[in-house]
């Protein structure tokens, strides 16, 4: 193939390379304590005022600790090798709402969520790195019933995006249609309604996933070959421009 | 599917709180989780959350699968019934079923 083809090619192979992920669950956490309350909605119900209620972790500033893991699809190679397998992380959430809850068939309850974030951070930073995952979204929705519940949120394939992700050890392809829910249980107290029309306070136990097209990103040994290889690319092609530039003109 | 569901489910003994997982369905997605409720040493609840436009026979089909998702994934449990009620019941003899119905999924 001649050279002025070929790199062309190299170039389509390499970021094809790079689109090429399949939605799949690429993350979960779960509870650290399975007794622990992870999630905390608190509802200011003021008489005579709009809605203001928020769906945060138990603590917003340090975090509460989970296991956190990867999928075993995902495969992290020399300095981020630590990544494969569960890994110890502090997880934040915060979240809120305006909106009223909406009473659902057997006893369930929908309370939408308007906006808001996650953040898991490494305990023990992996080459200097610690964000695992952060989650921006906006339109969740949080379904209860007694004392379980499910929180999810759904993107579209059309590129409206109500969630995004971003992290120090993925990159994402951000045309997947991507999703994340929370299961719930012990929420104390039983889920309710309050006067102002959204879900009573209640602390609940959690655990989660994300759903996504998501690929590790290239290790610094592997970045450094890249570099490499496009500097030799480049040189090459420098030191060809003399036979690539008739073949050019007269394609032209 | 159900291989796809057995690689993401941890272990039923192991947790009292598993991670949600989801099945793909037309009209929307099915998602479900366990619970181990205190309250009941070595009893299980399985939850499902179904689209609320899946309808009647839809949501007895997520049922069968799951239903054969338990039985695949705890081939010790290879009672679990068929017949598993639309909302709720037993499914074997320390695990039961019950099913929310999701209003609407944007």
């Amino acid at each position: 193939m001649k050279l002025h083809l070929a790199l062309p090619v190299w170039a389509f192979a390499f970021l094809a390379t790079g689109l090429s992920a399949q939605t799949m669950t690429f993350a979960q956490f779960t509870q650290v304590q399975p007794s622990k309350k992870l999630l905390v909605f608190d509802n200011d119900e003021k008489a005579h005022r709009s809605i203001a209620a928020t769906l945060d972790t138990a603590s917003v500033s340090a975090g509460v600790d989970v296991d956190f893991s990867f999928s075993s699809n995902l495969v992290f190679t020399g300095a981020l090798a630590a990544l494969n397998g569960p890994q110890k992380a502090d997880f934040i959430m915060q979240s809120k709402t305006d909106d009223e809850a909406s009473h659902g068939s057997h006893h369930s309850r929908r309370q939408p969520i308007d906006s808001g974030f996650m953040e898991f951070k490494l305990e023990t930073p992996v080459d200097g790195k610690d964000l695992l995952l952060k989650v921006t979204f906006s339109e969740a929705s949080l379904f209860v019933s007694k004392s379980t519940g499910l929180e999810l949120a759904v993107g579209t394939p059309l590129g409206e995006s109500k969630i995004t992700y971003s992290s120090d050890f993925l990159d994402f392809n951000t045309l997947s249609p991507d999703s994340w829910a929370i299961s719930l249980s012990d929420i104390d107290p039983g889920s309710s309604i309050g006067a102002d029309g959204a879900l009573k306070d209640f602390s609940a136990s959690a655990s989660g996933i994300f759903l996504g097209a998501a690929t590790p990103i290239p290790e610094p040994a592997s970045s450094g070959r890249i570099v490499a290889l496009i500097s030799f690319a480049v040189v090459l092609c420098w030191k060809l421009r003399a036979r690539l530039l008739p073949a050019w003109k007269l394609a032209n | 599917m159900l291989e796809a569901t057995g690689q993401a489910a941890p272990g039923l003994e192991a947790c009292q709180l598993s991670t949600p997982h989801r099945l793909d369905f037309s009209p929307g997605p099915l998602w479900f989780f366990w619970l181990r409720p205190k309250a009941r040493p070595g009893g299980f609840k399985l939850l499902l959350f179904a689209h609320l436009g899946a309808g009647q026979k839809t949501v007895r089909f997520c049922h069968q699968i799951v239903t054969q998702f338990l039985a695949i994934r705890f081939p010790n449990r290879h009672q679990v019934a068929a017949d598993a009620p639309q909302t709720g019941g037993k499914i074997a003899g320390n695990m039961d079923i019950e099913t929310l119905f999701l209003p609407s999924l944007k």
